[in-house]
């Protein structure tokens, strides 16, 4: 699939951006740093998964400056070729004074996971023309990121992986966002009434419900995420071995919080629901006194290894970096090979730091997307290694085709 | 003037600027009208009790709906609120017992089973009149949670727990059912009968 229009008003740095026309291919952004090339990315992003991959507060997405009245209207707009046929997409945030960010960059840090629906923001979706909740916008148009950021894949915490596997299987699947959605909200019922509990306010009985719907969600999401990290593995080992012209051996480890009997079967996880909700039991003392519960898909952590070891601990600096891109190029290949539609490919800053070997093998396994947005200032670009395609300025909050 | 328009505003669904609006109403409305309006909100106060069987919003309990001697006593459907007990009414597909919970179990709002009218639905099952309890609860998490809670308590009692069927929407469209929807209908699917 391709994004053939993109319609931007007032979205961060951008008052009214009208890209018609856009060409498959390598659609290269060149500009200065701050000039809104990553927003247009993160325009993109949006589109596609109605999150942000980096804001913490749906306000920070509006350009506040313009009316009067203290309230702000941001509009996205895409327009997606699918094989099937022609798909649009739009995305309207309506903000209130209080949503406005502090000028100072005091932003708290929420957890990344769950970017809240911010109160003060009002969140519209169409997708065709036709209202829709924000689950039921994922699938058409489907992306794959790459930042410099994605390092943290390797040697961050477990957080930003499991983030990355859950915005992965929601492109792919829409019972999973569901799930996590459910998950999540089971899990805040469950602690709040593990806290009444604790103050004999509430009884252990009343936890059945909460435990049950826990054990359901959280088997499907274990379920689902093994599965798709089996592959992943498979998949990050072949763009591995170009791109090091080492022969690691790469697998992945799935290092759950609750037992788990066997492979991952792609069935929903009936066994391991069992297994949940008796671990749930076990823990429940603790869980009570601590006010939280203490094992689950939000405690898991998802590994690289290479040849045996945590990709964390292995090899220097640019080793971990490679992994990172492998574990990337796999999510994109997860996409193409699930949907049978090439995702859009939108590599943010990428080459700054990669050797003109590494690059060129990007380019090379990139080129064989339909679409692949990149930035860049232009310095690391020059010379042979700029790819075949079209080139727009990216300027203070202009595109210009070159 | 401004004491109105706070009440106002803390009704559902309405916002600062229609609490306004409305108040200008009122203010330009015939003194007559206005305390109809003001005599019915009061009235309706003072005369609504919970029917001691259903526990539905009544002026006399046990309700009309409790008392009709024509309704199955074997079967209770346990609603949520009693406008869902007036949608079901509306439908006409059910002729049994009403049971009324005022809300569902929610912890972090603060509401557990004590909360809700669930000590009274228990005691309606006690004499073994009541064959099976339908839960009408919303599909969301907490009316599943809810409905779950109450099978737990139930059916240990030899009391047949059924739940309402979820799918599509009669006189529906298949292409504007949200993906969800089209998933459980599919899961529910029944054999077509000539």
């Amino acid at each position: 699939m391709r994004v053939t229009e993109l319609s931007l008003t007032h979205f961060r740095n951008y008052r009214a951006l009208e890209l018609k026309e856009i060409p498959s291919g390598f659609v290269v952004l060149q500009g200065d740093n701050a000039q809104g090339k990553t927003n247009l990315l993160e325009a993109l992003f949006l589109l596609a998964t109605s999150r942000s991959p980096r804001a913490h507060r749906e306000g920070e997405l509006i350009a506040w400056e313009t009316p009067q009245d203290g309230t702000a209207a941001t509009r996205l707009f895409g327009c997606v070729r699918r094989k099937d046929g022609p798909v649009t997409i739009e995305l309207l945030l309506m903000g209130r004074p209080e949503a406005r960010p502090p000028t100072t960059a005091a932003v708290a840090v929420e957890d990344p996971e769950l970017l809240p629906a911010q109160s003060g923001v009002r969140r519209r979706l169409r997708v065709n023309g036709a209202p829709r909740r924000a689950l039921d916008l994922l699938g058409n148009l489907t992306v794959a990121l790459f930042r410099p950021e994605d390092l943290d894949l390797i040697t961050g915490p477990p957080s930003g992986r499991r983030r990355a596997i859950d915005i992965l299987l929601s492109q792919v699947d829409p019972r999973y966002p569901r799930a996590l959605q459910r998950y999540a909200r089971a899990m805040a019922q469950r602690n709040h009434l593990l806290r009444r509990i604790a103050d004999r306010r509430a009884g252990q009985d009343e936890l059945a419900p909460w435990d049950d719907t826990l054990a359901r969600e959280g088997a499907f999401i274990l379920d689902s995420r093994r599965s798709a990290l089996d592959r992943l593995a498979q998949l990050a080992g072949s763009a591995h071995r170009p791109l090091s012209g080492d022969r690691e051996e790469l697998s992945a480890a799935y290092a759950a919080t609750v037992p788990l009997a066997g492979p991952a079967l792609g069935d929903g996880g009936a066994a391991v629901a069992q297994a949940f909700l008796a671990r749930l039991g076990e823990v429940r003392a603790r869980d009570i006194a601590l006010g939280q519960t203490t094992v689950g898909p939000h405690r898991d952590d998802l590994t690289l290894l290479v040849n045996g070891v945590p990709a964390g601990s292995y090899g220097s600096r640019g080793q971990q970096r490679t992994l990172a891109l492998a574990w990337k190029l796999a999510e994109a290949e997860y996409l193409r090979e699930v949907t049978a539609q090439d995702p859009v490919l939108l590599l943010d800053d990428v080459f700054s730091e990669l050797d003109a070997h590494r690059r060129g093998c990007v380019m090379a396994v990139a080129g064989a997307y339909e679409q692949v947005f990149i930035t860049t200032t232009g310095a690391e670009l020059s010379g042979q290694m700029m790819p075949e395609g079209s080139r727009y300025v990216v300027r203070a909050g202009t595109v210009t085709p070159e | 003037m401004s004491r109105l328009i706070d009440q106002l505003n803390k009704l559902p669904g309405v916002g600062p600027k229609s609490a306004q609006r409305l108040a200008y109403h009122l203010l330009r409305m015939p003194e007559d009208h206005a305390r109809a309006l003001a005599d019915a909100i009061v009235e309706m106060k003072e005369r609504s009790i919970l029917c001691e069987r259903c526990q539905n919003i009544t002026e006399a309990s046990p309700c009309t709906i409790c008392q009709e001697a024509a309704r199955d006593a074997h079967t209770i459907c346990v609603v949520e609120e009693p406008l869902d007990l007036v949608a079901l009414e509306r439908g006409r597909g059910y002729r049994g017992q009403y049971h009324v919970l005022h809300g569902v179990i929610s912890p972090m709002d603060g509401i557990g089973p004590e909360q809700l009218k669930v000590r009274e639905l228990l005691n309606r099952l006690r004499d073994g009149t009541v064959t099976e309890v339908i839960m009408a609860t919303n599909p969301t998490l907490e009316g599943e949670a809810t409905a779950m809670y109450l099978q737990r308590l139930i059916g240990p009692l030899g009391i047949r727990v059924t739940r309402l069927a979820r799918g599509l929407p009669a006189g529906g469209d298949l292409e504007y059912a949200d993906d969800i929807t089209l998933a459980r209908a599919m899961e529910g699917r029944q054999e077509v009968t000539s």
